[in-house]
């Protein structure tokens, strides 16, 4: 018994999922009944939280985007480039999304992740365009349409994302594979990890085109 | 010469505390409390003993917790709002593509520093962990563009940084989970979570069947990350529970292919994972929709057919 009883910090996870508890709570408490349960004393389970956001703490990096984001949208970046693509003539919903999936899912493959993101390119950049191309096609949007059509720009960006990452050889998740595999004596060439991470990639794109194609708000 | 993240913690921790600094002003100490403390742990976890940090970081949870909603004025916010769009529309229409070339300077200048930081690392004059590359670069850009915003448009870094201290309010406590779930990982590491899983999962399949190990191990990735909203963190429990013992040992499977699409498996997960802050939540606060899983409902489509491809493609080509 004592050996599953670590599992129980997830059931409690999963319980707490179900009951909508505050995420934050629901985290928090999971960590520290998994690590009662496994016997590790508050003052270890206390260290391993502490060094642990030591080692993780550059993840609020994307913070630092934010005061250009939004001094750009201030200043009207939205409302230029509305007006950009309402002028335009050969500026659909499709070509407008299709073509932010392509460039996204590609320079991710390329390693370049950092080009875009929810604050960097989905706000400020693709939610205009997407929004003045479906005026075009559709008309003003209600408030339903709009909040679908918006959702839609930034699941548009996650799939490219991920199944465009890992295509790249020196991304942290290729490198995770690598070492776990190793630490069970099956040494691995990341190019190959990467190699293999291109028939999803391709389904993917193949996914999120028929999606894009077939979208209404 | 050698090089560490410490100027990029103390930037952040520089920002959360104007931001503290305007939330105090804006909507009184109580919801200021939580960003205070949370830029004294970013700043100052290199001084701070493991087991303080500890504490800290639960206590920073806890203080997100009394983070009250903001209280809007309806009415002033309307007004608020739309003068500040007939600015916008004014000076968007003035400004016209100097807007564009600004919001392009931020990934220009990212990729650029990249690839010298890691040109100077291969050339050994610079000493650092290569994947902190990217994280420097973007934390200098982030420095650089508001600065060329000033330059170019007129725009002064204090009302930047009033601006960006808005949006980090707006996105509040979810910015925070991203860290507490890669603690969460630690944690479940530490307390041998994978073991337990690796004894109990396999009494749900017919462990001798070579295709329902394959099915079990990327349904498995995608549910367990659905459920910690971190792949990383599913990855090498689920590895060493099913595709490490049954694929690859009982079954001769192929490592690279197994790892590769359960790997993929598991981010099919992450796209339906309310636990993914970074990738669900935090749009849903920037794109002001209603609903914090409106993202995942998006995304529900593209997840299971392409989860469905995976198990497909693990069955097809792990075996040959």
């Amino acid at each position: 018994m004592s050996d599953n009883a670590p599992l129980l910090g997830v059931l409690l996870l999963l319980v707490c999922f179900v009951l909508r508890v505050h995420p934050l709570l629901a985290v928090s408490l999971s960590a520290i009944v998994t690590g009662f349960l496994a016997e590790l004393g508050a003052a270890e389970l206390l260290a391993i939280v502490g060094k642990s956001f030591r080692d993780s703490r550059f993840l609020l990096v994307f913070v630092l985007v934010l005061p250009t984001v939004a001094a750009l949208e201030r200043l009207g970046l939205r409302e230029f480039l509305a007006r950009w693509v309402a002028d335009s003539e050969r500026a659909s919903l499709r070509l407008v999304l299709g073509s932010y999936f392509l460039v996204r899912q590609l320079s991710a493959a390329l390693g370049l992740t950092n080009l875009g993101g929810h604050a960097q390119s989905v706000r400020p950049l693709l939610v205009p365009a997407a929004q003045a191309a479906a005026l075009k096609r559709f008309g003003i949007l209600n408030h339903l349409q709009d909040q679908r059509l918006k959702a839609f720009c930034a699941g548009t960006d996650n799939v490219a994302l991920f199944f465009g990452e890992d295509i790249f050889l020196a991304f942290g998740g290729v490198l995770l594979m690598q070492s776990t595999l190793a630490s069970y004596g099956y040494p691995t060439d990341p190019l190959l990890l990467a190699f293999w991470a291109i028939p999803t990639a391709l389904c993917a794109l193949l996914i999120q085109s028929i999606r894009i194609a077939r979208f209404q708000p | 010469m050698s090089m560490n993240l410490v100027p990029v913690y103390w930037l952040i921790s520089a920002f959360l505390l104007i931001t503290a600094l305007q939330s105090w002003r804006v909507q009184g100490a109580r919801n200021a409390v939580f960003w205070l403390m949370l830029a004294m742990l970013v700043g100052l976890a290199d001084m701070l003993s493991d087991q303080m940090l500890g504490a800290g970081v639960l206590l920073v949870g806890l203080a997100a917790l009394l983070n009250r909603p903001i209280v809007v004025d309806e009415d002033a916010a309307r007004l608020a709002r739309n003068k500040m769009a007939d600015f916008a529309a004014e000076a968007g229409l003035k400004l016209g593509s100097k807007l564009l070339w600004c919001v392009l300077l931020l990934p220009v200048i990212t990729v650029a520093a990249t690839l010298l930081l890691r040109k100077q690392h291969a050339a050994g004059s610079l000493q650092f962990e290569l994947n902190y590359a990217p994280i420097f670069a973007l934390a200098f850009a982030c420095v650089i563009v508001p600065l060329a915003i000033w330059i170019a448009l007129r725009f002064s870094p204090k009302h930047s940084l009033a601006a960006g201290s808005d949006m980090a309010h707006q996105i509040g406590w979810a910015m925070f989970l991203p860290l507490l779930l890669a603690i969460l990982g630690t944690v479940f590491a530490k307390a041998g979570v994978g073991d337990a899983l690796a004894a109990w999962l396999p009494s749900f399949f017919d462990i001798d069947n070579r295709y329902a190990c394959a099915v079990a191990y990327a349904l498995g990735m995608a549910l367990f990350t659905m459920l910690l909203g971190n792949a990383f963190v599913a990855f090498p429990v689920m590895t060493a529970a099913i595709a490490v013992p049954l694929i690859i040992a009982r079954h001769q499977g192929d490592p690279v292919i197994t790892a590769a699409i359960g790997m993929l498996s598991g981010y099919c997960g992450t796209l339906l994972s309310p636990l993914a802050a970074n990738f669900n939540l935090v749009p849903a606060v920037l794109m002001n929709l209603d609903s914090p899983h409106a993202v995942i409902r998006a995304q529900v489509a593209t997840a299971l057919p392409l989860l469905a491809c995976n198990i497909g493609l693990l069955c097809l080509l792990v075996y040959r």
